[in-house]
């Protein structure tokens, strides 16, 4: 098994509000190998995002606070103990895009200024090379007329343009790791395809990981090449991508699924997951996903469930959910993957 | 940029036009005789003089005279120095006004955003508790207080150090103009501390920051070249109502410091009912402020990319 | 870790893998539903700036309501005894009859005539208080001294070191045989020493007599209906206090102050409800006709808004005018709400525009609401908010500007005291008893204070309907 390039274990985050403190982050373990992509998906709220944010030190503290965890990246320690390591270098190493690239774009500086800032703090490029770095960036990232559309501002710019300019600036210094959160959510649909082709060439161009975002399965299945699937603050279920669309072996991501419109299917008409994720502010006792789950038994409501190990992918990576289904005592549902051998440590 | 330039000029000089409208036509709804407030005349000389002032013309034909020599910048001669122009009081007392606003301004911007970039680095912590009380306070105490106060507080200091460290009032060097430049400007300054402090609170939770941080570009660069331009923009805009409130309250500084402004001739015209210099002044602060906001607009336009460009 | 290890499960027993059972699930937990205003209310209430403010704003009105009830003093009455005095209790004072006046005592056969030389001069010989001193009078006498051809009275603060010391020249008088003085020079309780130097008409004597005298509370006679009380001279009656000085003419602040807050808050309340109440009228026609009477009416707000206000404030009051006897606070009111309408009036058509679109009242309209219903039903109730909030904010800038005109004199008119007008009526003597001033600045600052304050805390409360902060 590879090294992974990215490890997270057990990283909780949580935010101090007037009403108290919201677990937003319970405890999430990944992995992310070098020149992979993983999806996380989940509802709007799991904490897709704050975990990556905290790991770069992005979420606001206060309210936002790190409460336990470790992480590595290449060797070297992010976060250790719940503390955030000094060493960190954000943008070099690992480069973040942002889901609404119109409000992610300081509206008042040049795009070409924009995109030349990391370049000119990691590289040491002077004003001027990085001025030219900034136009050849604009251009492999397909922006027609760069040398001069790198003199205007974000407002002249489409949403599909700002967002490749966001991935010219992420990408100008070539980052390992990429971090696009939901980076197509608040594109048309046509620009989405677009967005999405030209991650993957930049990817494949600079061999580089990436970790993306996402509530959009349709993305997923096009872009990843394996899946964590975040539910209320945890990850509870890791496997590839092929398994998760295919075997899925926990009922969120069965429900995930089979809530996606499927054109074939005749009047069937849209499945959805009943109920609300919970209140993340109020204790959880037993599995979050309980109180929504069609298959839920008594230990569900009393004990939270351990990572299940289940066969490893094809090629060999660990994969495992987060299900008392898995375990062999636990009733057979037909449309559910309950191939777990035993307890893993919960990481991919 | 020419359209929007020319459209804000355009809508300045309309607005010129009712404040002088509506001066003339409250000023004719006085009751009783602006001629007769001080001495019996006799008939010769109420003549000549309602003669001189266009008094005995009718109101419509008083109104377009009016409209012509405000137009010409001709504001007509004092009821009560007869031998003074309304003119020669304006050029010769506003440069005072206006230095000592411009010194108040200086003040109150470069306060309000030091302070508020202060109270928002430190949100909801004990400096930001302490500077946010000051600003309440300063919003609420009156200026005229806070200027005798000050001028009570100059008094002691003088008198600790047994020496003239201020001058307690009066005008002439820049240490005359430095406390009432200052209480002049401090309800303003309180206002831009507190528009700022929620302006970069807005914008240190704006997504742009994060992508900023993300760049890897130090908290120092990201305060100055990423928050604080954003921040500063909707500072710019109320700019103009604050140079409206640093006029007026001149009135009240320029009276308590005995500084010869024309805030403070404005008030002596006022208690002394002299109808020209009211009418004259209150027409050429207006058409002053409209200036100021209009010019600010403009100063926006230039500041922000998006209404520059388009 | 990655060779193979024993799989292991967790023991549990089968039961656990039952259906879970519905009585055993979490049962929904349902907030109480509370109304929008009693969240308002508890949001208010546990914000402790804002809900201390509505407790400085009671104490006010109960200060300006009920306070004059209490402290029954005349503020209008000046009482040149007291002018420009410090916070004082009261205290005994004694009752002189001063209405016969004083008559210089004169020794009838002084048959002396002067000497030339003045330094052969003796000093007086036997000053001597007349009566009990009082700060009304202070009446002394002594035996003539022979050669003299007048005499020096002079008062000091202190016991006088030298001939040179002797303090402030109260009297000269001319002739050997006028021997005595009275003083009513703004007397203080407290001790003066009184010196008589004798002349020869045109040079002073080397030497002096100096008598101590301790000065006691003394009332005039002829005062004492004023102040309520009665009594004869050499009675002692029980002074009036003032907690908070008198002002330069002698009036007692805080009566003032009392009567000031129910002219500073009376204009400082009602214009903002009259010009609220205006705007929203015009700003919810405006907004509910729409099209073109909308922007003809927005045309007038924008005209309004662009006048310099205090400017026109000014103008309108000298306008208006101020016949005699009055006091000045209607046009003040007036010109208020003349130019203060077009706020409230742009904020109510913003948002009647948005809920006119809004679905549930084009439903209503749908189901054949009529028109009055609607605005009332509807219209009105959503902008309660709204308008609540800025008629907080106009509070205090009301109160401003009444002490800003005030204080440049074209506000209220004496003797009607407004806090405004006492500012300025405690400017003038600032320099040397400042609490004229600081009082009512106080007033101002605390009623301001705790609208601005209160303001804040119900735009918070208010915002609920915004949702809360955060994801």
């Amino acid at each position: 098994m590879d090294a992974a390039l990215l490890e997270v274990r057990d990283l909780k985050v949580v935010f101090d509000t007037a009403d108290g403190t919201t677990h937003a982050v319970r405890g999430v373990s990944l992995s992310v190998r070098a020149g992979e992509t993983l999806a996380v998906v989940g509802e709007s709220g799991c904490g897709k995002s704050v975990s990556f944010q905290s790991l770069l030190g992005l979420t606001p503290t206060p309210p936002g606070r790190i409460l336990d965890g470790s992480a590595v990246f290449n060797g070297q320690t992010l976060i250790e103990n719940g503390t955030l390591a000094a060493s960190v270098q954000r943008g070099r190493d690992i480069g973040m895009i942002f889901q609404d690239p119109m409000a992610s774009m300081n509206p008042t500086m040049r795009i070409g200024d924009q995109i030349a800032e990391p370049l000119r703090i990691h590289q040491g490029l002077s004003r001027r090379a990085a001025h030219q770095r900034a136009i050849q960036l604009l251009q492999q990232v397909r922006i027609p007329e760069p040398a001069s559309r790198v003199r205007q501002y974000p407002f002249e710019f489409s949403g599909g343009m700002l967002q490749r300019a966001m991935i010219a600036m992420a990408l100008g210094v070539q980052p390992k790791l990429l971090i696009a959160d939901e980076p197509t959510t608040a594109l048309d649909v046509t620009i989405q395809a677009q967005i999405l082709d030209l991650l993957r060439g930049m990817k494949a161009g600079n061999n580089m990981a990436m970790v993306l975002i996402t509530h959009d399965l349709g993305v997923v299945a096009e872009t990843a090449d394996r899946v964590a699937v975040m539910y209320a603050g945890e990850v509870v279920e890791s496997t590839d991508v092929e398994s998760a669309f295919e075997r899925p072996a926990h009922p969120y991501t069965l429900g995930l699924r089979q809530s996606i419109p499927d054109p074939g299917a005749a009047a069937g008409g849209l499945t959805t997951i009943p109920g609300t994720p919970p209140d993340l502010s109020q204790p959880i006792a037993g599995c979050a996903y309980a109180p929504r789950c069609p298959y839920a038994m008594r230990v569900c409501a009393q004990q939270a469930p351990p990572p299940f190990d289940l066969p490893v992918d094809e090629h060999g990576l660990r994969r495992w959910s987060r299900c008392w289904l898995q375990h062999p005592k636990a009733p057979r549902i037909k449309a559910l993957d309950q191939s777990a051998r035993g307890v893993g440590d919960g990481v991919a | 940029m020419i359209r929007y330039l020319v459209r804000r000029v355009l809508g300045g000089l309309v607005t010129v036009w009712f404040i002088a409208t509506a001066t003339f036509f409250a000023m004719h709804a006085v009751p009783g005789d602006p001629l007769l407030n001080d001495k019996a005349v006799t008939p010769e000389i109420r003549a000549n003089l309602e003669a001189r002032y266009g008094l005995d013309q009718p109101i419509l034909t008083q109104y377009a005279i009016f409209l012509g020599h405000m137009a010409r910048g001709d504001f007509g001669i004092s009821f009560t120095q007869k031998n003074r122009s309304v003119n020669d009081i304006i050029r010769e007392h506003f440069p005072v006004s206006a230095a000592l606003g411009v010194l108040a301004l200086v003040f109150a911007a470069s306060g309000g955003i030091v302070w508020g970039a202060l109270t928002a680095q430190y949100r909801n912590r004990l400096p930001d508790a302490v500077i946010m009380f000051l600003v309440i306070l300063a919003i609420s105490v009156p200026s005229f207080v806070v200027a005798a106060l000050a001028q009570l507080g100059i008094l002691y200091v003088n008198r600790w150090f047994d020496a003239s460290v201020l001058p307690v009032a009066g005008w002439g060097q820049l240490r005359h103009a430095l406390v009432p430049a200052l209480v002049l400007g401090l309800g303003t300054m309180a206002f831009l501390t507190r528009l700022m402090r929620s302006s970069l609170l807005d914008v240190m939770d704006a997504d742009y920051i994060k992508t900023a941080r993300a760049k890897g570009v130090g908290p120092f660069r990201v305060f100055w070249r990423h928050q604080l331009r954003n921040a500063v923009l909707p500072v710019v805009t109320v700019l103009g109502p604050a140079v409206a409130g640093i006029t007026t309250g001149g009135f009240v500084v320029e009276l308590v410091f005995a500084i010869p402004g024309l805030g403070r001739y404005f008030v002596q015209a006022v208690q002394q009912l002299d109808y020209t210099v009211i009418m004259g002044t209150t027409v050429f602060y207006g058409a002053f402020l409209v200036a100021m906001v209009v010019l600010i607009d403009i100063l926006y336009g230039l500041v922000d990319p998006r209404i520059r460009l388009q | 870790m990655n060779e193979a290890t024993t799989p292991m499960f967790p023991e549990l027993p089968s039961s656990a893998f039952a259906p879970l059972s519905l009585p055993e699930s979490e049962p929904l937990r349902q907030q109480p539903a509370a109304s929008y205003w009693s969240d308002v209310w508890r949001k208010l209430r546990t914000n402790r700036r804002a809900f201390c403010s509505l407790l400085i704003i009671l104490m006010l009105l109960v200060f300006t309501l009920i306070g004059p009830l209490l402290w029954p003093l005349d503020p209008a009455q000046p009482n040149l005894d007291l002018i420009s005095r410090g916070p004082t209790l009261g205290g005994q004072a004694q009752v002189v009859d001063l209405s016969r006046p004083w008559v210089v005592p004169q020794v009838t056969s002084w048959p002396v005539s002067p000497v030339s030389n003045a330094q052969t001069l003796a000093a007086p010989v036997a000053i001597a208080l007349v009566e009990p001193a009082t700060t009304q009078a202070v009446r002394i006498q002594w035996d003539p001294v022979v050669g003299a051809a007048g005499y020096v009275v002079y008062r000091n603060d202190h016991q006088p070191e030298s001939n040179q010391d002797l303090g402030l020249p109260l009297r000269t008088l001319f002739g050997g045989n006028q021997v005595g003085h009275e003083d009513r020079l703004r007397l203080r309780p407290g001790t003066y020493w009184y010196s008589v130097v004798a002349t020869n008409g045109v040079d002073e004597s080397p030497v002096y007599t100096t008598l101590a005298v301790d000065v006691h509370p003394g009332v005039r006679l002829r005062d004492l209906p004023q102040l309520g009380r009665a009594g004869q001279a050499g009675d002692f009656v029980e002074l009036p206090a003032h907690p908070l000085g008198t002002d330069y003419l002698g009036r007692d602040l805080l009566a003032r102050l009392m009567h000031g807050a129910r002219v500073s808050l009376f204009i400082g309340l009602t214009a903002p409800l009259l010009f609220v109440a205006l705007g929203a009228l015009y700003g919810g026609v405006s907004g509910y006709i729409g099209g073109r009477t909308d922007r003809v009416l927005m045309a007038v707000v924008d005209f309004v808004i662009a006048l310099p206000f205090l400017l026109f404030m000014i103008l309108f009051k000298i306008a208006f005018g101020i016949g005699p006897g009055e006091s000045g606070i209607l046009p003040l009111l007036v010109a208020l709400v003349l130019l203060s309408w077009p706020g409230a009036a742009r904020l109510v058509r913003g948002q009647v525009l948005q809920v006119r679109e809004a679905g549930y009242v084009q439903a209503a309209k749908l189901l054949g609401g009529s028109t009055l219903y609607l605005v009332f039903r509807h219209l009105l109730p959503s902008t309660f908010g709204v308008l609540l909030v800025a008629l907080t904010f106009a509070v205090p800038s009301a109160i401003f500007t009444e002490a800003f005109l005030s204080f440049i004199g074209m506000g209220v008119v004496p003797p009607t005291p407004s806090w405004g007008s006492m500012c300025n009526d405690g400017m003038k003597t600032m320099m040397s008893h400042p609490h004229e001033l600081i009082f009512p600045a106080a007033m101002i600052s605390v009623t301001v204070l705790a609208f601005n304050l209160f303001g804040d805390g119900l735009r918070d409360a208010l915002d609920t309907q915004l949702g809360e902060p955060g994801k």
